[in-house]
Parts: C-alpha cells; structure tokens; sequence
C-alpha cells in the first residue's frame, strides 16, 4: 500500500476549452508520510503472517512453493490502516482476473487520503471481500481478519516478501 | 531532518497537543491532532466549535488617500459602498481576468481596509500587489500598504459564539455582531481583531492577535475541552469543501475568471458598470448579454457514486436518454475534478468539478473516471451542507 497524496494530474491539454495559462497546483494538506501519522511501535504485526514494503500483508493456506499451487489471503496492516484512519471506501479487484505482483488491484480511501493497495504475489483472484463495500470500517475493526481484500489462486513466488522481524523492523524505522 | 519551513507562533502549543505537523504552503502547520480522527474532528466542528491556526494566511492593512480606489484595481469588490467594519469575500485580478488569489477585505476605518490573502500566494501576491502599485504610483496614487506580522486563529462551530462570548466583556454582545463584520475587541485580555466568519460554513470567528498573545489565547479558548478542540488543515479542508468554498490552486487559478469559478456573484452592480479592476473587459465580456462571449467550463458541485473522485479524475458525459455508458467509449472529456472528498456528513462523496458548458445544470448525470472505473455523478446545487452563518 502506498499513501499518496490526494494531489492527481494538473490541467494539460485534455481540457482545451480552459485558458492554456500555466495553472498552479499548490500542495493541499497533504497526507504525511506515514511514519509521522502512526505509531511503528505500537502497532501490531501477526507473526504467523509474512509482509510487503508497501504495507500488504498476506496468508497462505498451505505452504507455498514455485511448483504447486495455493490460495493466499491479502489485506493491509494495523500500521497502514492507522496511518490512514478513518477508511471510508475500500475499492476491491475484479474476481477471476489474472494479476501480476506488484500491479495495483484495490484502494483503500479515508476523508484525506487514497493509497493504491498492490498484489504482494502473481496469482488469479479467486475471491474479493465485497463486505467491505457495505462496512469500510471492518478494516479499522479488524485488518488482520475481517478486514482482508482478496484471495488469489497461483503457485506463489515468495522470495520478495518480508517476514514479521523484518517488517517489525521496517515499521520501526517509519516512525524514525 | 532539516527544515525550511516556517513555524507560527502556535507550532510549540500544537506539538504539545498531538499535532501532526505537514508542510504546507512553506509552512508546518497540523495537519490533525493525535485524540481526533479527520472525520472525527469534522463533526466535533459542525457539533461544537474547533480553534484553527490560520497564521499562515497572509494579512495585509492598506492606508493612503486612494487606497479604496487602488484596491478596486486589484479586486472586484465594491469596497466604495461597504460600510464601515464590514468584510465581503473577493478575488484578485489579473490583465486576463484570471483569479490571483481570492481574499477577504475588511472596512477596518474610514481610512484603512484589512485584507486577508492565501499563504500558498503570498509571494504570487506581494508580486502582483508591487506591480501593480508601482505603476498606480507613477500616476500620482497616493496608496501604501503594509504586511500585519499577527498571528491568525479561527473559531467555528455552532458553540464559537457562546465560547467566545464568555472570554470578552459584557460590553460585547456577540448576538448582535453580523457574518461578515469586524471589530476591535479584548477577549480573555488580549487584544484582537475580531471578524464574525470563517471557512467552514459554520459560524465563527477570525482573531487577529500579537505572536506573544496567540498561545494564551489558544489555550483560554480550549478551557472546556467538551466544547472546543483543536482541529487541522484536514478538517478545515473537508469542512471548506461540504460549504462549496474554494480552495486557491486546486478549484481557482490564475487562469479561471470568476464567472467560471461561479464568483461572479462578488463582482456588485456599480463594479459591473464601471469596471476598473484588472481584466475588466474579458470577465465584464462573459457577464455580457445571452449570446457575448461567455464561458467554456463552469464550477459545480458533484455527487459521486462509488468511489470518491479526487482532484484531476477525468469527467465525461453520460451518453444519450435511454443508452447504457459504455466504458470502453466513454467519448470527448468534459471536464475534471478540482477537488473531492467523502462527506463525513452527508456519507455521500461530494466534488467540485469543472465541466463544459451545456453539462453544468443541477441535476445533470455526468461519469466520472476514478482509477479505471467509470462511476455515476450528479451535478449538485452548493454548499452541499447548508451553511449556518450568523444573521441578525
């Protein structure tokens, strides 16, 4: 998950009837790195759970290998979701479509801010959490469980993921 | 971490109460404080009242035998007629009739107006201001202006006037001090400035103060910490957005004139007729009779469906009574997003937009691109939550 700044495109040349005079965008309140927004400390990281820098988090049902398949769970940390606060709107993935790691397939959204949420692994979504459409706030509730975003299917490359000491580790020093 | 941003006299006291500091506009300013979320802090200030550091904005006092004319150069405001101690929102001008900046202008006496300007244009201003003072010298105007180095902190909410009523003297009656009206006054024995109003649609107040007095003031207005708290630059945004109030930079720019900016309601009868400020002609040109030059794009409200639509979410039209939207031919753009919030009040997400002439009718459906998706939005009437200003 990645907290961007709700600050998109400026005025280009899509919009032709506006002047063409240069349009200034100055930064609005912008959201804060996270480290300033939460605590690293205080927040909890699952140890039987292995993590991405971007702050996803993901579960496997069995263990995972190059050669075999599984399913795996994503959603985003306790970390992440305080930084955001209060989430408002959760965007999931279209089931049954193929994602590649890294390619951004959900959105988490507060009143300030939108973070893009990313697949920690390739894989084919096999499940979406529509519950959080109706309750957004199932993930503030509860991010590790009730809170999770999607499921995928695929035989699962895990070697850029973070273990608990390691995100611990990377949390700690956001807050630095 | 080394920091060039500039502090205002308040930056210890909202360290000390949670805040969380940004940059913003040059500035560290808290952006929310720790016990409260966004949203929370939202409510509390249409419930209760929150105290805003405004510091930042930039204040302005301007004297000098033509300083009225002068102004009226500068702004589209008839500050001729305003009475004495009455303040009128406005926005600055440029050759074009592009937006500078927008402002609030107070009658402070008969020979002096107090102006209040954005801190992200502050230079951008003073520029402007310089310029076109310089040549308003060099034909014998008599005008001087001079930045006021005070503090700026606001009071909002339905309880502002009780709260402050209890730290001025009985000699003030606040339920007899009109929105938009200014007046000198001692409150809990600091000297302020005092203007009946502020951004957030709410009732409220604006106190200029001294840096030295700015803290203690702060902390007599949070003495009943169940009426007032501190809120941040997340909330006043949200809380500026659902009363339909402009940011500068995002729903006003240099090259939107006040008439696509909907202002043109600040541009008054004798100002209409006689023009004078800068960009006159061009923006007196789009106010002209039906069929004169008018405007391309429009500022409106919108209710968006489905996820919130940001700032520069592309806005298309929706396809003819009776057809589907088709995603994969959403047609022409006709617009974009300028800013857009979930509405902690109305639960619903809320927009300003800039959309091409012939799509700017309340009511009208209008698509609007958000990631990948095209989501359903409705041009709507603003403010989106009724404003509740002080009438008397």
């Amino acid at each position: 998950m990645v907290l961007t700044a709700v600050r998109r495109l400026p005025l280009g040349p899509a919009w032709p009837w506006l002047a063409q005079t240069t349009r200034v965008v100055l930064p609005r309140a912008p959201a804060a790195p996270l480290g300033r927004w939460a605590s690293g400390a205080a927040s909890r990281v699952r140890p039987e759970l292995l993590y991405t820098n971007d702050h996803e988090w993901i579960r496997f049902e069995s263990a995972p290998a190059t050669d075999k398949e599984t399913t795996a769970t994503v959603g985003i940390t306790e970390f992440a979701v305080k930084a955001l606060g209060d989430i408002v709107f959760v965007e999931v993935p279209e089931p049954a479509t193929q994602v590649n790691e890294h390619d951004q397939v959900a959105a988490v959204e507060s009143v300030k801010a939108v973070s893009d949420v990313y697949t920690p692994v390739s894989g084919e979504i096999v499940a979406v959490n529509e519950a959080l459409q109706q309750e957004p706030s199932t993930l503030n509730a509860d991010p590790f469980g009730e809170g999770w975003i999607f499921k995928l299917k695929g035989a699962f490359d895990t070697s850029k993921l973070l273990t608990p000491e390691q995100y611990k580790a990377l949390i700690a020093e956001e807050h630095d | 971490m080394v920091s060039c941003e500039q502090k205002t006299a308040l930056w210890d006291l909202h360290r000390a109460h949670g805040g969380k500091m940004v940059g913003f506009a040059g500035w560290s300013m808290p952006v929310q404080y720790l016990d409260q979320t966004i949203s929370g802090s939202h409510l509390w200030t249409r419930e209760k009242a929150s105290v805003f550091d405004v510091s930042h904005m930039l204040q302005t006092h301007w004297t000098g035998a033509d300083h009225v004319a002068f102004l009226e150069r500068l702004v589209v405001a008839d500050l001729r007629e305003l009475p004495l101690g009455h303040s009128q929102l406005s926005v600055m001008t440029n050759a074009h009739g592009g937006i500078v900046d927008d402002t609030i202008l107070n009658k402070y006496s008969s020979d002096a107006v107090y102006m209040v300007t954005n801190a992200g244009c502050a230079d951008k201003d003073i520029a402007h201001m310089e310029a076109t003072l310089a040549k308003a010298r060099q034909e014998g105007m008599d005008v001087q202006y001079r930045v006021i180095d005070r503090s700026l902190v606001a009071l909002q909410g339905p309880a502002s006037m009780a709260v402050l009523q209890g730290l001025v003297g009985a000699d003030v009656d606040l339920a007899a001090m009109p929105f938009m009206t200014a007046q000198p006054m001692t409150v809990a024995g600091h000297a302020c400035y005092v203007t009946r109003g502020g951004y957030t649609g709410e009732d409220g107040f604006e106190l200029s103060v001294d840096h030295a007095a700015a803290a203690p003031l702060v902390e007599a207005l949070l003495a009943h910490p169940d009426t007032v708290r501190l809120a941040g630059l997340g909330a006043r945004d949200s809380l500026r957005l659902e009363a339909g109030l402009c940011l500068y930079g995002h729903d006003l720019s240099d090259a939107t004139t006040p008439v696509a900016a909907g202002l043109a309601w600040t541009i008054g009868a004798r100002r209409r007729r006689e023009g004078g400020f800068l960009g006159a002609d061009a923006v007196l040109a789009q106010l002209g009779a039906p069929g004169a030059a008018t405007v391309a794009a429009r500022r409106v409200g919108l209710i968006v469906d489905g996820a919130p639509a940001r700032e520069g979410a592309v806005v298309y039209a929706a396809p003819p009574a009776g057809e589907p939207f088709d995603p994969l031919h959403p047609g022409e753009s006709i617009g974009h997003v300028t800013s857009g919030c979930p509405s902690p009040c109305l639960r619903q997400n809320i927009a300003m937009a800039y959309v091409r002439r012939g799509h700017h009718k309340i009511g009208t459906t209008v698509y609007v691109k958000v990631r990948t998706r095209f989501q359903k939005a409705t041009v709507s009437k603003m403010p989106f939550v009724p404003t509740r200003y002080h009438r008397v």
